[in-house]
Order: C-alpha cells, then sequence, then structure tokens
C-alpha cells in the first residue's frame, strides 16, 4: 500500500455500548462492545478483522454500515462525515458502501426470484427502464460466475455458494468502492470456500473495491488481506502490515492466538510451539480493569492489571502492549500457561 | 495391532419424497487401539451419518441401514436388540457432538447429568456419585469443580460444555470416542484447548477415537489415520502423513490445495470448480468426474472400485497410479 493511497473509509474512536436490565431492580449494566476503535481504509486494499467471538468484530462491521448506531466516535466515508446521517443521506451513503453476510441462507430473501434480488438496488440507485435494469442483472451475475438461467429461480433452489454469488451481485449493484465482508465464507465448505474468496479477490483486481474483511479464518485472512486487525474484548490489540505480521507478531494475545489455529500439514503439527491460553474471554460485561488481556496473559505483571495500555507503535505496527516491542519480550522462559481460572 | 471396531460394507439409505439418498454406500474401515481415525469430507458427504450408524442412531424412519456389519468387541453391533445396544452405547462407545447445549439437558444440573451415567451404566452407589462427578470435572480440567457440578449447562461457556459433555462421555471410560466435529462450534484458543484435553485423556485411558471433521487442520494435528469421503463414498484412505505429502485421488488433492491458504499470499486460491452432486442426480461413473480436472471417458460412466495403490492406501480412482506422481 502506498501512503498516498486515497482513505475511503475512516473510523475514529468508535464506541458502541450496549445497556442491558437484568432485573426490574437490578442496575443496569452496559456490554463494551467496542472501545475506542481507530482504523482507515484505503482504495483498493483489503483490512482484515480478527478475533473470537465477542471481541466486537460483527459489531464493528454493524456500525461501520450504520445498522447500529454508535455510542460514540466518527464514521467518515470517502471524506464524508456519515455518523449521523439520516435516512436521505444513509441511501446515497450505501451506493458506496455494501456489506455482505455470513448466512446466505439469512440474508436473501426467499419469496424473491434471484432477478429480484439483485435489481432492487438497482432499482433504488439508478433510474433504468425494465430492459436495461435486466440487462444490468443479467451481467452481474455473470460477474459473479451465474448463468442467465439463474435471473428466474429462488434462494431454495441455490446450493450456500451459489447464494453467496448472488449476495456479492447483489452488493455490487450499487458500484460501491467499499464492501464489508462478515465472515463471507465461514458457513461455505472448504472447495466452495476458495471460489468465492477468488471471485472477492477477482472483483477487487478489476473495479478495485476495497474491502474489510472480518473472520476468525486465521489463514485465509492472511492470504485475502493487504492489513490485520487483532481484536480483543472491543479493541484492537495489533494492527499490521499482513506480511510483518506473518513474520512476527508481537502482542501475546495475537502469538497465542495464530499459534493455536491448526495447520493443515502434518509434518508441522508435532514441532509447532502452540500456546495454549488458560481459560476463555472474559465477559463484555465487566471487562478486565488494566490490560484487558491481563487474565489469560502468560507474561502479565503488576503494572498489567492497574494501567490500561494504549494503541503505540512498535516496530512496524501498532500494538496495545506494555512490554510487546521491548527486547527480551516475550522472556525466553514461558511461564507455563496457568491452571484454568473460573 | 488389534481392531478396536471393523466396520464391513455399511451402507445407509434415507426415503425422501424426492427419492432415496445414499448417505452412505458400502464403507469398510477398522480403528485399532488407541489409534485416532478421521473421517474427513464436505456437508453431504455422509461423515456424519457414518458416526450415527455405529450406534445405531440413524432415524428411522426416513433413515436405515441396509448393509453393514459392525464387529465390536465380538458382537455385531447391527444385530443387536434394542436393549443390548443401549448397553454399549454411552458405557463402551461414547459418543461427543458438535453442539454441546443440545446433548445437554437444561433442566439438571451438571451433577445430575454426569450423575445420571455413573448411575445407569456403572451401578454407582448414590453416597459416591458426587464425589465421582467432581473428580470427572476435574480430569477434563473444569475450574472449581465443586461449585460447577452444581451448575446448569446455560450457566456454563461454551467450551466449559463441551468440556462437561466429554466428562460424560469418559464416566465409563469407554472403548471408543466418537467425535462428531468436536471443535467446529469453538473460539480458535479454545479448540487448541479441547483438542489438546482429548489427546491427553486418550492417551492416559488408551482409548480408540473416531473423529468426525470437516476441517483439515484439526485431521492433520490430531488422527494417525484419515478416510476422505466423497458423496457418501469412500475415495482415499491412509496415514495422515502419508495423505498430506502425496495425496492420490484428485478430491484429496484439491482439498488440500484449497486449504494452502497463507502459502499462496497474493496468488488465487486452487479451487475446486462446481458442487457436489445433488443426491438425486448422482451422475452415473465416478461422482466426483463432474469436478475432476483428470476426469476421462471411463470416469463418466463407470464407478471406479477401492483399490490399494500402496499398501494401506486404497483409493477410488482409475487414474491414481502405484507410484507418486
Amino acid at each position: 500500500m502506498t501512503p498516498v493511497a486515497e482513505t475511503v473509509l475512516e473510523a475514529r474512536d468508535l464506541v458502541k455500548h450496549f445497556p442491558v436490565k437484568e432485573g426490574l431492580f437490578a442496575p443496569a449494566r452496559v456490554v463494551h462492545a467496542l472501545d475506542g476503535i481507530n482504523l482507515t481504509l484505503a482504495r483498493g486494499e483489503t483490512l482484515a478483522i480478527v478475533g473470537e467471538s465477542g471481541c466486537g468484530k460483527s459489531t464493528l462491521a454493524k456500525c461501520l454500515m450504520r445498522l447500529e448506531e454508535p455510542t460514540g466516535g466518527r464514521i467518515v466515508v470517502l471524506g464524508e462525515d456519515v455518523t449521523h446521517a439520516g435516512k436521505r443521506a444513509l441511501r446515497g451513503l450505501r451506493r458506496h458502501l455494501q456489506i455482505v453476510f455470513q448466512d446466505p441462507y439469512a440474508s436473501l430473501n426467499p419469496r424473491w426470484s434471484i432477478g429480484a434480488i439483485v435489481a432492487d438496488p438497482i432499482r433504488l440507485h439508478e433510474s433504468l427502464d425494465r430492459r436495461a435494469r435486466r440487462d444490468k442483472v443479467i451481467e452481474l451475475l455473470r460477474t459473479v460466475g451465474l448463468g442467465p438461467e439463474f435471473v428466474e429461480r429462488h434462494p431454495h433452489e441455490l446450493s450456500g455458494g451459489q447464494r453467496q454469488r448472488v449476495a456479492i451481485a447483489r452488493a455490487l449493484a450499487a458500484g460501491p468502492s467499499i464492501i464489508i465482508c462478515d465472515e463471507p465464507v465461514s458457513a461455505l465448505d472448504v472447495s466452495i470456500q476458495a471460489q468465492v474468496i477468488n471471485l472477492l479477490k477477482r472483483l477487487q483486481r478489476d473495479l478495485g473495491i476495497a474491502y474489510v474483511f472480518i473472520s476468525h479464518d486465521l489463514a485465509l485472512v492472511q492470504h485475502i488481506s493487504d492489513r490485520i486487525a487483532v481484536m480483543y474484548l472491543g479493541e484492537i490489540i495489533e494492527i499490521a502490515d499482513t506480511r510483518a505480521l506473518r513474520q512476527r507478531r508481537l502482542h501475546p494475545y495475537t502469538q497465542a492466538l495464530f499459534s493455536a489455529a491448526p495447520v493443515a500439514d502434518p509434518k508441522l503439527a508435532g514441532s509447532k510451539n502452540r500456546i495454549i491460553l488458560a481459560g476463555e474471554v472474559p465477559s463484555p460485561l465487566d471487562p478486565p480493569a488494566g490490560c484487558r488481556f491481563h487474565t489469560r496473559c502468560p507474561y502479565a505483571e503488576a503494572r498489567c492489571r492497574a494501567e490500561a495500555p494504549p494503541l503505540r507503535a512498535a516496530e512496524d505496527r501498532l500494538v496495545r502492549c506494555h512490554f510487546a516491542g521491548e527486547s527480551g519480550f516475550p522472556p525466553a522462559r514461558v511461564r507455563p500457561a496457568r491452571e484454568i481460572e473460573s | 495391532m488389534s481392531a478396536v471396531i471393523e466396520v464391513w460394507d455399511l451402507s445407509v439409505h434415507f426415503r425422501t419424497t424426492l427419492g432415496v439418498v445414499r448417505a452412505v454406500e458400502g464403507l469398510s474401515f477398522a480403528i485399532g487401539e488407541g489409534e485416532t481415525m478421521a473421517i474427513v469430507g464436505e456437508s453431504g458427504s455422509g461423515k456424519s451419518t457414518v458416526a450415527h450408524a455405529l450406534l445405531r442412531l440413524v432415524p428411522d424412519p426416513p433413515g436405515k441401514i441396509v448393509a453393514g456389519h459392525v464387529r465390536f468387541e465380538d458382537q455385531n453391533l447391527l444385530d443387536l436388540s434394542d436393549a443390548a445396544i443401549r448397553h454399549v452405547r454411552g458405557r463402551r462407545i461414547a459418543m461427543i457432538f458438535q453442539d454441546a447445549m443440545a446433548a445437554l439437558n437444561p433442566v439438571f444440573t451438571v451433577e445430575r447429568q454426569i450423575g445420571e451415567v455413573l448411575r445407569l451404566h456403572l451401578g454407582l452407589a448414590p453416597d459416591r456419585i458426587a464425589a465421582e462427578v467432581v473428580e470427572l470435572l476435574r480430569l477434563v480440567g473444569v475450574p472449581a469443580p465443586e461449585a460447577r457440578a452444581r451448575q446448569y449447562p446455560h450457566n456454563l461457556s461454551g467450551g466449559m460444555r463441551q468440556r462437561v459433555m466429554i466428562a460424560m462421555a469418559l464416566a465409563c471410560r469407554p472403548k471408543l470416542l466418537i467425535a462428531d466435529e468436536p471443535t467446529t462450534a469453538l473460539d480458535v484458543t479454545v479448540q487448541a484447548q479441547v483438542l489438546d484435553l482429548i489427546q491427553s485423556l486418550k492417551a492416559r485411558f488408551g482409548m480408540a477415537v473416531l473423529l468426525i471433521t470437516h476441517d483439515l487442520g484439526v485431521v492433520a494435528e490430531t488422527a494417525h489415520r484419515v478416510i476422505v469421503m466423497y458423496a457418501g463414498r469412500k475415495v482415499e484412505e491412509g496415514a495422515v502423513t502419508d495423505i498430506f505429502a502425496d495425496p492420490r485421488h484428485p478430491y484429496t488433492r484439491g482439498l488440500l490445495e484449497a486449504a494452502k491458504r497463507e502459502e499462496t499470499e497474493g496468488a488465487f486460491l486452487r479451487e475446486i470448480p462446481g458442487t457436489v452432486p445433488s443426491p438425486f442426480e448422482m451422475p452415473k461413473g465416478c461422482s466426483f468426474a463432474p469436478r475432476c480436472p483428470d476426469a476421462f471417458d471411463r470416469c463418466r460412466m463407470e464407478m471406479p472400485e477401492l483399490r490399494d495403490v500402496a499398501p494401506g492406501r486404497p483409493v477410488a480412482c482409475f487414474a491414481a497410479q502405484g507410484a507418486s506422481r
């Protein structure tokens, strides 16, 4: 990515809190889904957001799309602040910013034909006559690898991979600069995943679309993205170029996350230095004080429990850890992962 | 190595309004003592049906085990009476599932559910049950087991539920553990914990494991041998190291290529074109032929039988060679 590349999407200090009331007299508590997310996306770039369930990655997708109202912060699309855009302005926004969801069974209206589904955004954004619209639908379906015979079909007649192609065609219909892909292939079989991923890459190459690619599949993310942001409990804890991250992970959570992902190579299985974290992600209702990762971090010290680390520059990236990037960190003699605490 | 379980020629069909689905056709395999056998395949390959058939859990109707012989501890599981197979289930062969919430009863405490297994299968006296439950929970790494035993499934996280289900499965020290996508619903750091747990318990109790999964990474890291299934049939079997180093069936090759992601930075992924054929419109010859890069005329006319291309390496492909390609 050249530094002069135009920024198409930006989030500044994005916050999303969900109040939850657990009982009539219980004090309202707050789920800290997103706490101060900063990120930028350049034209034609792919930024991956990775993390485990509850880290806030899907909430981030919804906030960027304005499908959820952020509690605080700003969202800037193509230079325009859309944080508080009204209905009409939102419609304009969605010409440029589209989303593809994980579940192609839930995201397509089962009563509509494929032709109607793909034509809908065209109807909304362009004034074309029926014939021109139909031609455009056929052209879009061709772009995603589906023949004109699909126009008359309904979602239930399609396989998962074909449905996801339809969802992509629908996203393309408005001619967006940015597509947010929220786990777009997680529901698909491996052989079909490759087809859809290649389609997304081809579209990026030909149309210069930028992707925010949300996924828990670390191998896939390393394949498709230019940069990777790792999230934990509503915060970005490390963000780096994919190549840099592949070589070295600075945050202890990133290290554990990447080491835990199974690798389809039995020769590496034995030699891999797997870090097995103790316990599970704490509840976002009460994120731990200090560093949010300290309850599971094998290297946590007193400072980590007391003081929240900022996202700071370390080497070639940003990382949210007091010690990351220091020489001698992580310590050579790894303390064994502590017994799991309840 | 003597076999813990031997399966011959297992076929399971489902009768539907659209026709008969041959979910599993003519499947044979054996699992040795202490061995982990993986069955890998995509949706519709029949891999889960195999797991259900071994314990006679295929819903009938619409399903039916139409042929086969499953030899386990000197008896044919497919011949047993309902009472006798219940005795095997849970006691000699245990099963864990992808969705622990569905496998646990939401209205009973953890202690009551695990205790029931101990009482029913082992006839443990009521006063010994509580202590044994706590012991089992400790074994599977549940923290604060005394407190957890009194909780309900909804109080537990996904990883903890999976551990409770494993504790239940291990209560009777089974000879064989069938794990059907045991970590698919879990996050990757928790998945690592659970796979690690299954491995260590297997070593400790000398269980054999049948692991059903779609995840080649999980296969590479946990299994000794692997069966690759496609459209209800075994297309290839072998030691995990051999299969990954030198896959002989074009489908296995395609799957492994598609899963190689980090190495293909920037470039396009290798894809397998097309989709799995509909069970109602199975092609005449090899069911993989329509998607196969190497298919020739014979593949489209005739179903290839499994044949050994090397010792312990059956492959169902006309083009598969004895020597490495």
